[in-house]
Formats: structure tokens, C-alpha cells, sequence
């Protein structure tokens, strides 16, 4: 997918040269690439986070997608529909049933009381006004808000305004959430309180999530796959683990060097393989204390800390690969290689 | 550092050399002019062949022949509605009219608004104008109904639409600017006489607020909230109405409320064209000289205003207000009055018939909510509980409604309400009277006036006038050039010599000269009397509380009201034209610069406090400097009200281009009326952008 901005983004779009960088393009005809020949597919179900920094073209990506944008060159499939090709019914029909937003600065209606902002996308549909509200107010419980349906949103805090807006996109029951930086403006205790109820919230509803953020630790924490954006590309693509434990460039390296990655990486990354003979025997000794490689170290601290050994780590089928001990812990608790 | 330094001192020092030299210029033309004998006229081999006046009148007599018909049955059909409103308003029974308003504004603005109404409806009544109100209230009423309309409705196209709002906006900036005069004339032809072109000419008048606020207020929404209404799918017109108009409401709202002060003020100017109401007792009293009798009609329009006003701000207040069914103490007079026991005993006679209105509203609402459920429940349960909430929920309408068709059966079964009662009337025109009479065969009295007359004649006005119409119009020309050229460069300088130009070959050179003369000396007075008001006012809170009202109403007061005390005073003619201008203007002048004095933030006078400076010191060297902005857009706004003023002073003896226009007024020509009109327009549209641009310089400087 492309999008080009400028006066005449088709004819720029022709004539490009794909070597070209956007600062090139830019000086020479005054286009802005926002976003360059950038692909990727997310499984239903999954969160697929986009991380960049501002400037990167990340907005500008989702946007496209729901064609609050249009792109230049490019095609989003939902299934087999081509969002990209609808026309103006069609993708009004696609926005008020298959997909929604939540936005950066909360976007909600001064005008509208608390129950009426999260039935918005419901009153569009044409559903009554009995069915909408109530709806609206399962949802509101869903949240957390119950009370305060009748007050205005300037009458609320950040973090419940922003759960109005995490309200009214759920209440659509979308295929598709989508989230633009929706904790950036919260300070960081109430952000961390959302990004968990966010995903204690997505455990029930399992939606197919597309979340945009410029803080990777939120992104490592929020995201089944991760794509890292510079310059309106896709930098890497991967899931939390692979992108600290193989960043593809500096750039990615120096994100991932502020994260602890015994938070991200598991036991199977970070382990010494093949296990010594010591840790084979007391595996033979006592095979149910042993970890599996898709443990976290986080996870592990305890058992590493009180053992003096090393700790088996064991596979899927439960055969022995490797083993992790206090100094690989250590070693993975300083954030830089 | 140093370098900076040299550049910040320049300009200031350019300017000031730029300055001394213009005044130089001035004084030598002066003394140049001074030599010439006869007025230097436009050259008549341009203005002779550019007959303006006359195309427009051909224009006019060919629409006329073609479209009369039609605009003489638009004009039968606003009769119609008019005499329908009229009929109403002036037949009901006058406690019914005032219930009416009285409720509509306790509905809207609470209490305090409802209390307003009901003094202005005793007020009206008591001094015996009753009819007149009524019938200004019909016309105001039909005007602003239409207005709104079609201005709503030009707004929003204009919101949707670039090129519409590229096409209507340069159309609404001639219509606000233009002498609100000068739409009677072009009315009187196509809908004859009386109501229907006021109407007219007022809807077309009033019009530009509603357009301009909705079209802004719609392009307001933010960004934001049209993504987030596109996200959710909402289609274009699901987006006007649910996110855009609602997001607009208080910009439109603020629209209206303009619009409404504008048609108040042309609606009493219809008097002219034959609309009757308050207008033709104003004019009544001009004509016969009657100061009492012109400041009875003055207040009742006055109250009209203020009542208008109140009430249509109030509308876009969200805050809440204290209406039946709210147990909320009521607080009339301030409440530092609390301790005072004359305070508390109006307070208090107030409180209780409050406590048993809403007493009654409630219980009228429960009695009837009671029997409404006892009938509907006969056939259906489920209905009858939800009539039963739905009327418990709305005590206050149901209370209106029992109050008002009470008057009404009162009135046709019982006692005949009538006109309002003779006993209740009072007069104020009498003791007016008798003291303006004492005050005009007043030896020092008259010595003050004929002396102000005399030192505003021979010092200002007298050489001013000469000087600007001797001045040969090139001369003239290339100032204004160099003016614009300096403050807001070449294009500007161009369009400036275009317009005046326009005006010359008009054959309007020495009027123009003569209103800009007369402009000039008033806001000059303005200045001297203001600025010393404004800043006592800066200094002083209380007597700022004592004058805000007073200017509030002087601003509100229909401007041609001032003429009467003027013409009594001073007499008719030029200087008193001046003067009323003067008095016209000068609310803006001694408002901005209160404004501006007050709104410097703290810290900038502590700083001067802790340097020790004097209150001179301070003044001079701080609060005036800052406030300049605020103080320029004030004589800025004192410039165009003393413009608009142009074409009601000849009535009591002004000259320049309002002469012009009354006369063609009183002629029905509508050609020389619309270029002279023109002409006020033009020299408003310069003075306005220079003095905006002067007035943008000095706000950048001072990074306001």
C-alpha cells in the first residue's frame, strides 16, 4: 500500500524511481511519501500492533485501510472483500458494521452525553433508540462507567473519557478495532491500568485488533505481532520475542534495547544448549522441575533465584533442550547485548 | 546581541522620523490650501460620462417593469402574515402577551429574564405605547423568523460548499457595511409602502450574522469529530445534523442574537417607508421636538433590546437556570446587599411568590397527570403510566399552558382584560420636559452650548472642511496610496485609489470629503472624551459597575434616539450632527479602552510596582503602551459607527454623503441613494483595513 501526498500523487506515483528516498522525492516534487510499499496480513483474532515514531507514517496507514484516507496504490482484503474498491455505500456499510476506531484524542462528542457518544455508531445504523441505548449501557458496564451515562464527557477524567471511547467502538461489535495511540494522552499509571483492562477485555471478546503506539514497551506489552515503521516502510515485522531477540538494524536495536528483555524473552531463546551433563542427570533424577521453552524469564526468576543448579528446559513433547541458570538471567536483566 | 539590539531600535526610529515628516507635509498643504479659494472638484471629463446613478436606475425601472408583479404579490402575502401577527399581538389581552413573554423567558434564561419581561411589558404598557411596541414586535418578530430561515439555510450550503462561501463572502461584507438606510430605498419600489418593505429590507439587512456564524460555526467543528463521525460511517447528512449543526448551535445562536439586534435597529428606521410602531414615535417626536415624549419610545426600544438580547444569549447557555421544580434560592441583587434589610425584604417577598408558583405549577401538574392517568388507564395500563411520567416530567409546560389558557377563559368568559389599564399608566415625558424647558432658557446653559458649538465650528470642523476640500483630489489620492501602500502594501494602496476613484467619478468627491471631515473631528472628540473615561475606568472598578450599564443601553439604544436631546440642545446643524455622532460612537472608545487597561496581565504591573514607579509612571509607561491595541480597535469601531451615523445626522442638519442618501431617500431615487451609499461603504472598507492593519502591527509587536 501507498499514499503519496501532494497536489498530483498519481503522476508522482508513476514516475517514481524505487530508490529514491522520501527526503529525495520531497525536495524534488514537493510530494510527501507517507507511506511506502508497505504489505502485511493479520490473522483474525490477533493484535497487530504498528509502532513508529511520530512522523512515521503510521497514522496515515491505518487510516488508509478505512479509507479515512485514501491511498494512492493499494488494496486492504477483510476475507475476500476488498475494502479499497468499495464504493461510498458500500464502505459506509463496512465502517458501521465490520469496523471501528479508537481515537488518539478520544474524539467524543461534547455534545453528547456519555450514553448517547458510545450509541453514536448504533444511531447511524438506524437502530431505535430503546435498542441503541441499552446496548450502550451493557457496554458501559463493560467499561466500568456505570453511573456516569448521563454526564457529559468534559465532565470526565482522561482515562474514563478514554473508556467512552473504548465503549463506543466496541458497542458496533466490529470485526475489526482499531486503536490510534489510545493511551498516549494519559499519564502513565492510568496507561498502564488501560492497557490491562484493554487486554483483560480482549481475552472475552477476541476481536482482531490493529494498534497503533509510539512507545514499544506498550507495543511489546499489547501486540501478537509487532511491525516497526521509519520513514513511512516497514522496518521489521515480527512478534514481540523475535524483535528483541534478532532486531533487523540499528534503528530496531535501539528500541529494543530500552526493554528488559527478560520480560519479553523466553527460556527456549535465551537457553544454553545442548544441557550439561549435570542438568541431564537431575532431569533424569526429578523430570517434573524443568521449564518450557515458551516460558518467560520473568516467570522463571523465582525458580532460578531459589535453585543453585541449573533449570532444565524441556520442549513441547517434554525432551530435555537446554538448561538456563542465575547467569543467563542476570545477563538478560541488563538491557543491552 | 548587539545586532539585534540595532535592528529593534530601527523601525521605531524610522517610524518616528516617518512621522515628523508627515506632519510636516500636512501643516505646508495646510498653509497651501489655505491660499486656494474654491473647492477642487473631481474632473468632470470622468465623472460626467460615469453616470452610476443613472444605470442603476435604468436597472431598476427595467426590474421593476418586468418583476413588480412579482415582488407586489410577495409583498400582499407578507401583509397578510404581518396583520395576522399584528392582529394577535395588539388584540390579545395585554396580561396574556405578557404571561406569553414572561414564561418563553422564564423557559429560557430563568427567573432573573422573566422579571425583565414582565417590567418591560409594564413599562410599555405604562407609557401608554402599548399598539407601537406591538407592532414593532410583529415586524421584528416576521423579520428575524425570515432572516434565520434563509440565513440557516445559505450558511449551511456555504459550509458544504468552497466556492459558494468565495462567491457569498465578499456579497455579506458589502451588506454589513453598507448605511442600513440605504435598503429602504430599492424596498419602497418593489414592495410599496408600510410593512412588507420593512420587512424586506430588514430580512436582507439583518441577514449577514446568521450566514457568516453558521457557515464559521460548521467549519469549526473540529477535525476530530468528522473523522470520528466518518469512522463510524455516518453519511453526509447523519454528519450535518447529529455532528456538525449541534457542534455549530452556539456560533449560530450568537448569529441570531446579531441579527436580531440588527433588524431592531432598521425596523425603528422603517418608520420612513411607512411602517408604523416604535419608529414613528421616535420620529414623532423629532419632528415635534418632544425630548420626554422621544425618551418614553427610546426606553421601550431599549427594553426591547435588552430583553432580545438576554434571551437569545441565553438560548445558547448551557449553564443552568432556575425554573419551577428546581427548590433553589433565588438571588436577585447582589449579594453583598444581603445584610441590607430593604434587600432582604424584596428578596423575600420575591422567594415566597416563587416557593407557591412552583407550589401550584407542581401541584396543577400532579392533579392533572392524576386524572390524564384515571382516563387513559380505563383502556390501557401501560400508556397511562407513561403519560402519567411524561407529564410528571414537564411541570413547567404544564403550568404554562394552565396559566395561559386561564388568562384566556378569564378573558373571554369572565372580565374583559382589554388594553392595558389607564390607572397603571404613568408619565415620563412630562417631568422631561419641564426640565429640558428650564434647562434650554438656562443663561449659562445656553452660553455652554452656543461655546462648544463655537470652538468645535471655528477650531475642528471649519478648517478641517475647507482644507479636505480645497486639498486637490490627487493630493489626496497619493496620501491614501502612501497610507495603504505603508501598512498593508501595493495591492492595497491600488484597491484604496480604486475606491476613491469609484467615489470621484461619482460626482461625490466634495460630500466624501465633507462625511470624512466630520468623521474625523467626531472621533477625535471621541478620544479626548473617552480615553480619560476609559482609563478612570481601568482605575476605578465602581465607577466602571456605575457606567457599563449605561454604555450597554447606549450601545443598544437605536442611534437616531440621540438626535432628539441633540437637536434640542445644540440646535440644528452641522456641529450638532457631530455631536450626535459623538455620543453615538463613544461606548467602544471608553469600553476597549477599559478593556485594555484590565486585561494586562497582573505580573506586568507588579513589575512596575516593585520599581516604585507612580501611578503617571505606571499609566504612561506600561498600561497605555499595552493597551494600545485594545484602545485603536476601539477608535477603530468608533470610526464606523460614526460612519453609520452619516445618514441619520442630516436629519438634524449633517452634510457630506448622509445628506445625500436622505435626500435621495426623500426623492425615491434610487440610483444617486445606492452611490452615495456606496460611497460611505468605500471610505468605511479603507479606514477599516487601515486601521485593522495599524491595529495587527502593534498586536505582533507587543506578541500579543
Amino acid at each position: 500500500m501507498w499514499k503519496i501526498f501532494g497536489p498530483n500523487p498519481q503522476k508522482i506515483m508513476d514516475q517514481l524511481d524505487a530508490n529514491s528516498t522520501r527526503e529525495e522525492v520531497q525536495r524534488e516534487t514537493g510530494h510527501v511519501i507517507a507511506v511506502k510499499d508497505v504489505s502485511f496480513s493479520i490473522e483474525k483474532g490477533e493484535t497487530f500492533v504498528v509502532m513508529g515514531l511520530s512522523g512515521s507514517g503510521k497514522s496515515t496507514l491505518v487510516r488508509c485501510l478505512s479509507r479515512l484516507i485514501e491511498p494512492t496504490v493499494g488494496n486492504f482484503f477483510v476475507g475476500d472483500k476488498n475494502i479499497t474498491q468499495m464504493n461510498t455505500k458500500d464502505l459506509n456499510h463496512f465502517r458501521r458494521f465490520s469496523i471501528s476506531m479508537v481515537f488518539q484524542h478520544f474524539g467524543l462528542f461534547p455534545h453528547r452525553s456519555v450514553l448517547e457518544n458510545i450509541a453514536y455508531g448504533l444511531e447511524i445504523r438506524g437502530m431505535s433508540r430503546v435498542e441503541r441505548l441499552g446496548k450502550a449501557m451493557e457496554v458501559l458496564e463493560l467499561v466500568g462507567l456505570s453511573g456516569w451515562e448521563n454526564n457529559l464527557p468534559r465532565e470526565l477524567s482522561g482515562g474514563m473519557q478514554q473508556r467512552v471511547g473504548l465503549a463506543r467502538a466496541l458497542a458496533v461489535s466490529p470485526e475489526i478495532l482499531m486503536f490510534d495511540e489510545p493511551f498516549s494522552a494519559l499519564d502513565p499509571l492510568i496507561r498502564r491500568e488501560m492497557q490491562d483492562e484493554l487486554l483483560s477485555i480482549q481475552k472475552v471478546v477476541k476481536k482482531t485488533m490493529i494498534f497503533i503506539t509510539h512507545d514499544f514497551q506498550e507495543a511489546i506489552k499489547m501486540g501478537d505481532h509487532i511491525a516497526i515503521m521509519k520513514d513511512g516502510e516497514i522496518v521489521q515485522i515480527g512478534t514481540p520475542e523475535e524483535i528483541v531477540a534478532n532486531p533487523k538494524n540499528e534503528y530496531v536495536r535501539q528500541f529494543a534495547e530500552d526493554v528488559p528483555r527478560y520480560k519479553v524473552l523466553s527460556a527456549g531463546k535465551l537457553m544454553r544448549q545442548p544441557a550439561t551433563q549435570k542438568t541431564q542427570q537431575a532431569f533424569s533424577a526429578n523430570p517434573t522441575f524443568f521449564a518450557h521453552t515458551s516460558d518467560k524469564v520473568e516467570d522463571l526468576l523465582e525458580m532460578i533465584a531459589d535453585s543453585d543448579a541449573a533449570i532444565p528446559v524441556c520442549g513441547e513433547k517434554g525432551e530435555l533442550l537446554g538448561e538456563i541458570d542465575r547467569s543467563i538471567a542476570m545477563h538478560s536483566m541488563r538491557s543491552k547485548n | 546581541m548587539q545586532n539585534s539590539l540595532n535592528n529593534d531600535l530601527k523601525p521605531s526610529s524610522y517610524l518616528f522620523t516617518k512621522l515628523i515628516f508627515a506632519f510636516a507635509i500636512v501643516l505646508a498643504s495646510f498653509y497651501w490650501v489655505g491660499q486656494l479659494d474654491e473647492k477642487t472638484l473631481f474632473p468632470t471629463s470622468i465623472s460626467d460620462p460615469f453616470t452610476f446613478s443613472h444605470w442603476v436606475d435604468n436597472g431598476e425601472t427595467w426590474l421593476k417593469q418586468n418583476y413588480r408583479w412579482l415582488t407586489r404579490m410577495i409583498a400582499s402575502e407578507i401583509r397578510d402574515v404581518l396583520y395576522v401577527v399584528e392582529d394577535f399581538l395588539m388584540l390579545s389581552p395585554w396580561l396574556f402577551i405578557m404571561a406569553l413573554l414572561a414564561l418563553i423567558a422564564l423557559a429560557i434564561g430563568g427567573l432573573r429574564l422573566a422579571l425583565l419581561a414582565i417590567f418591560s411589558c409594564l413599562f410599555w404598557g405604562g407609557v401608554d405605547m402599548w399598539d407601537s411596541t406591538m407592532q414593532t414586535f410583529a415586524l421584528m418578530g416576521i423579520s428575524v423568523f425570515l432572516s434565520v430561515l434563509i440565513g440557516l439555510f445559505v450558511g449551511v450550503m456555504c459550509s458544504q460548499n468552497n466556492r459558494l462561501e468565495a462567491i457569498v463572502r465578499p456579497v455579506l461584507d458589502t451588506m454589513q457595511t453598507m448605511p442600513s438606510f440605504v435598503y429602504l430605498i430599492p424596498a419602497v419600489f418593489f414592495f410599496g409602502i408600510g410593512g412588507p418593505p420593512a420587512i424586506f429590507a430588514t430580512m436582507i439587512y439583518a441577514l449577514p450574522p446568521v450566514i457568516r456564524l453558521t457557515n464559521l460555526g460548521i467549519r469549526q467543528v473540529s477535525a476530530e469529530s468528522m473523522e470520528v463521525a466518518r469512522s463510524f460511517g455516518s453519511s453526509r447528512l447523519q454528519m450535518l445534523f447529529k455532528v456538525q449543526l449541534p457542534l455549530a448551535l452556539p456560533s449560530i445562536l450568537m448569529g441570531i442574537n446579531q441579527t436580531i439586534m440588527m433588524a431592531l435597529g432598521l425596523v425603528v428606521l422603517a418608520t420612513f417607508i411607512g411602517a408604523e410602531g416604535l419608529g414613528s414615535e421616535v420620529w414623532g417626536a423629532i419632528t415635534r421636538l418632544k425630548v420626554g415624549w422621544s425618551l418614553e419610545a427610546g426606553s421601550c426600544i431599549v427594553l426591547m433590546a435588552i430583553m432580545f438580547d438576554r434571551i437569545s444569549i441565553a438560548l445558547g447557555d448551557t449553564e443552568l437556570k432556575l425554573k419551577p421544580s428546581q427548590g433553589q434560592r433565588f438571588y436577585l441583587l447582589p449579594q453583598q446587599w444581603d445584610r441590607n434589610p430593604a434587600a432582604i425584604f424584596i428578596e423575600t417577598i420575591i422567594g415566597a411568590v416563587w416557593q407557591s408558583i412552583t407550589f401550584l405549577f407542581t401541584l396543577f401538574t400532579k392533579a392533572l397527570a392524576w386524572i390524564a392517568y384515571k382516563i387513559v388507564a380505563t383502556f390501557s395500563q401501560s400508556r397511562a403510566s407513561i403519560l402519567m411520567g411524561r407529564i410528571n416530567s414537564s411541570v413547567f409546560l404544564t403550568g404554562s399552558i394552565v396559566i395561559l389558557l386561564s388568562i384566556w377563559l378569564f378573558d373571554v368568559y369572565v372580565v374583559n382584560i382589554g388594553s392595558f389599564p389607564e390607572v397603571m399608566q404613568f408619565s415620563i415625558r412630562e417631568p422631561v420636559d419641564e426640565a429640558v424647558a428650564w434647562l434650554v432658557v438656562s443663561p449659562t446653559f445656553i452660553a455652554f452650548t452656543k461655546g462648544l458649538r463655537a470652538i468645535v465650528y471655528l477650531y475642528l470642523l471649519h478648517p478641517l472642511d475647507i482644507y479636505l476640500t480645497h486639498l486637490p483630489w490627487y493630493f489626496v489620492f497619493t496620501a491614501f496610496g502612501l497610507i495603504g501602500w505603508v501598512s498593508l502594501g501595493l495591492r492595497f494602496a491600488l484597491t484604496t485609489v480604486a475606491l476613491l476613484f469609484f467615489i470621484g467619478a461619482c460626482g461625490l468627491w466634495v460630500s466624501a470629503m465633507l462625511t470624512l471631515s466630520s468623521v474625523m473631528v467626531s472621533v477625535l472628540l471621541c478620544v479626548i472624551i473617552g480615553l480619560p473615561i476609559g482609563i478612570a475606568c481601568a482605575n476605578f472598578p465602581r465607577l466602571n459597575m456605575i457606567l457599563k450599564p449605561i454604555l450597554d443601553s447606549m450601545q443598544t439604544m437605536p442611534s437616531f434616539v440621540y438626535l432628539i436631546p441633540v437637536l434640542m440642545f445644540f440646535g440644528g446643524n452641522i456641529v450638532s450632527a457631530v455631536i450626535a455622532t459623538v455620543i453615538y460612537a463613544l461606548p467602544p472608545v471608553i469600553r476597549m479602552t477599559t478593556l485594555g487597561i484590565t486585561q494586562i496581565p497582573e505580573s506586568y504591573t507588579e513589575v512596575s510596582h516593585m520599581f516604585g514607579s507612580t501611578k503617571l509612571q505606571r499609566l504612561v509607561k506600561v498600561q497605555l503602551p499595552m493597551a494600545l491595541p485594545s484602545i485603536m480597535m476601539g477608535i477603530n469601531q468608533g470610526v464606523m459607527m460614526g460612519l453609520a451615523m452619516q445618514v441619520i445626522t442630516p436629519m438634524i442638519g449633517g452634510g457630506g454623503l448622509g445628506r445625500d442618501v436622505f435626500y435621495s431617500l426623500s426623492l425615491s431615487n434610487t440610483g444617486a441613494g445606492l452611490a452615495a451609499g456606496t460611497g460611505i461603504v468605500l471610505l468605511a472598507i479603507i479606514l477599516d483595513r487601515l486601521s485593522q492593519a495599524w491595529t495587527k502591527k502593534q498586536r505582533e509587536a507587543l506578541g500579543v
